[in-house]
């Protein structure tokens, strides 16, 4: 193997890094789908469900990722290049592109955010009160529905450049100063916004529904898969951004216990907001269950900016609500983008030389996605499910390297939380990987019967199974056309001593 | 029995959340000295 070289940075403290990998946890799925998949889901079994998942899928994945990067100190496509060894690096890079191409879409999500805050700020709700609630829809179609969104592609280059910069700063002055603000506001803003919707007639209702369980719940395979797929989603367990902030912790970082710490953090974000959501709509709404099913977009943009419009205080929800939101995506977007730097950075490349061409990357990538609705679905899809598949990878490989090889050198040395099991229930990871993977993947060709192998245009067969295997592919041969290339320059390992 | 289960899940998840904060910041301090 060639030398590896070394130099580069750290986080200035445990709650830096725990602040950053909770930032990078912590995004839109806990705000917006969250709610959504725990009403669709009839309630308290959901919660019960995801708890059990959270132990079973998230902490196990998040200690193999981190274990990698603090054990190399490179980043996705390196790691496993070291690890595994030299032809194994395409996988690796195929993890990390998995996340970068997501990354290129969400920013997309992130510049929403910000249109809407806005909009909000200069007094949209006020042209909702007089306008009636139909133009909520119509500016929401106008503005990101109809292609070419040409000023949802302003607003998307801005978020890009907003994230350049702060990720330009390295890891002290940018990342982890920007996820000690945002991360604590997003949990302040959910618990400010707790406090005036459960004060709103017939909020108790959304609670009732959310905590009350129904033991045919537990029955149902459709409750379970839908909390592991939640689970998989809102932790960001398994996508290989835990890895990449691993590469810049301390010698003696506790793996087990800040992944748990994670797990949780990312489970009382979504939960307060739930208590948000949920409540707000049942208090709001005259048919709630008609507003939760509207999707992620039509709850956020449409029907919660016309309940904000028709409610005391609604400015002031309004503003805090885009604002918790705009906290976690900018936080999760920041992630994606370091990821894709510091497997560049691994090849040689300078923080800033890396920033500019990552963010290249997503601004070309992204446009796409930010100019026409139908292919960021197809996108969302494609890397979504895609994403299952880089947490199958990291437990193949932590497998092959050695569980208890990992426990015994890199894990239990630095560990307050002793708990060998829960770390080797990785080893159940394929089972589990195949019964959610599977159930997305049969889901995806029952909604195209007959054509579920088709893929172009992307916009009509946005969810096709065969969309995704191609996308997938052409990634792949990509990536292992450049194996050599890319094992040869992967010598600049993150090491400060 | 709802307001039962909501104050066990937050709880549970918010106070796992908490300990684990608070034993994380706290081992570090130690090591610090």
């Amino acid at each position: 193997m060639a030398e590896i070289k070394q130099g580069g940075e750290q986080f200035s403290s445990r709650w830096g890094l725990i602040a950053t990998i909770l930032g990078m946890a912590v995004g839109t799925g806990n705000i917006w789908r969250f709610p959504r998949e725990l009403a669709a889901c009839g309630g308290g079994a959901f919660l019960v469900i995801y708890v059990i998942a959270l132990f079973t899928w998230a902490v196990p994945l998040i200690c193999a990722e981190s274990v990698f990067g603090k054990k190399t100190r490179m980043a996705n496509a390196g790691a496993f290049k070291v690890l595994l060894g030299d032809k194994w690096t395409w996988m690796g890079a195929w993890a990390g592109m998995v996340c970068v191409m997501l990354g290129a879409y969400y920013v997309v999500v992130l510049g929403w955010v910000m249109k809407y805050l806005s909009l909000i700020a200069t007094g949209f709700l006020t042209t909702v009160q007089t306008g009636g609630t139909d133009l909520t829809s119509q500016v929401w179609k106008d503005f990101a529905l109809t292609p070419p969104s040409v000023e949802a592609w302003m607003w998307f280059v801005g978020a890009v450049l907003i994230s350049a910069v702060i990720i330009a700063r390295g890891v002290q002055g940018g990342i982890e100063k920007a996820n000690k603000v945002l991360i604590p506001s997003v949990y302040v803003i959910l618990a400010i916004l707790i406090l005036r919707v459960v004060t709103l007639p017939g909020a108790s209702k959304g609670l009732e529904f959310m905590f009350t369980i129904d033991p045919a719940g537990f029955t149902n395979p459709d409750i379970w898969l839908r909390a592991y797929t939640q689970v998989a989603w809102s932790t960001g367990a398994g996508w290989g951004m835990f890895h990449v902030f691993y590469v810049y912790s301390a010698k003696d970082e506790d793996i087990m216990l800040n992944s748990f710490t994670v797990a949780f953090g990312d489970t009382t974000a979504a939960t307060l907001a739930g208590m948000v959501v949920i409540p707000a709509v049942f208090a709001l709404a005259p048919d709630p269950m008609a507003v939760m099913k509207s999707g992620a977009n039509g709850l956020t943009f449409v029907n919660l900016t016309n309940l904000f419009a028709h409610t005391t205080g609604g400015f002031i929800l309004g503003i805090l609500f885009f604002l918790a939101l705009f906290s976690a995506a900018l936080s999760s977007v920041i992630a994606m983008i370091e990821l894709g730097c510091r497997n560049l950075m691994d090849m040689g490349f300078s923080r800033i030389k890396a920033t500019a061409y990552v963010t290249g990357f997503f601004l070309l990538v992204g446009s796409w996605s930010a100019l026409d609705n139908g292919i960021f679905e197809n996108q969302d899809m494609v890397w979504g499910v895609a994403l299952l598949m880089v947490g199958l990878l990291y437990a193949v490989a932590a497998m092959k390297y050695g569980v208890d090889k990992l426990w015994k050198d890199d894990i239990e040395p630095c560990s307050d939380l002793r708990v060998e099991w829960l770390w080797k229930g990785i080893r159940f990871f394929p089972v589990l990987f195949t019964l959610v993977w599977g159930w997305w993947f049969y889901q995806a060709m029952t909604w195209y019967p007959g054509e579920w192998f088709k893929f172009w245009p992307l916009q009509k067969y946005a969810y096709t199974p065969g969309s995704m295997v191609v996308e997938w592919v052409i990634l792949a041969v990509i990536l292992i056309a450049l194996n050599g290339a890319m094992a040869k320059r992967l010598i600049h390992a993150n090491v400060l001593d | 029995m709802w307001q039962l289960n909501m104050a066990l899940f937050i709880g549970i998840t918010m106070g796992s959340f908490a300990w684990a904060i608070r034993k994380a910041l706290s081992s570090e301090k130690k090591k610090r000295g």
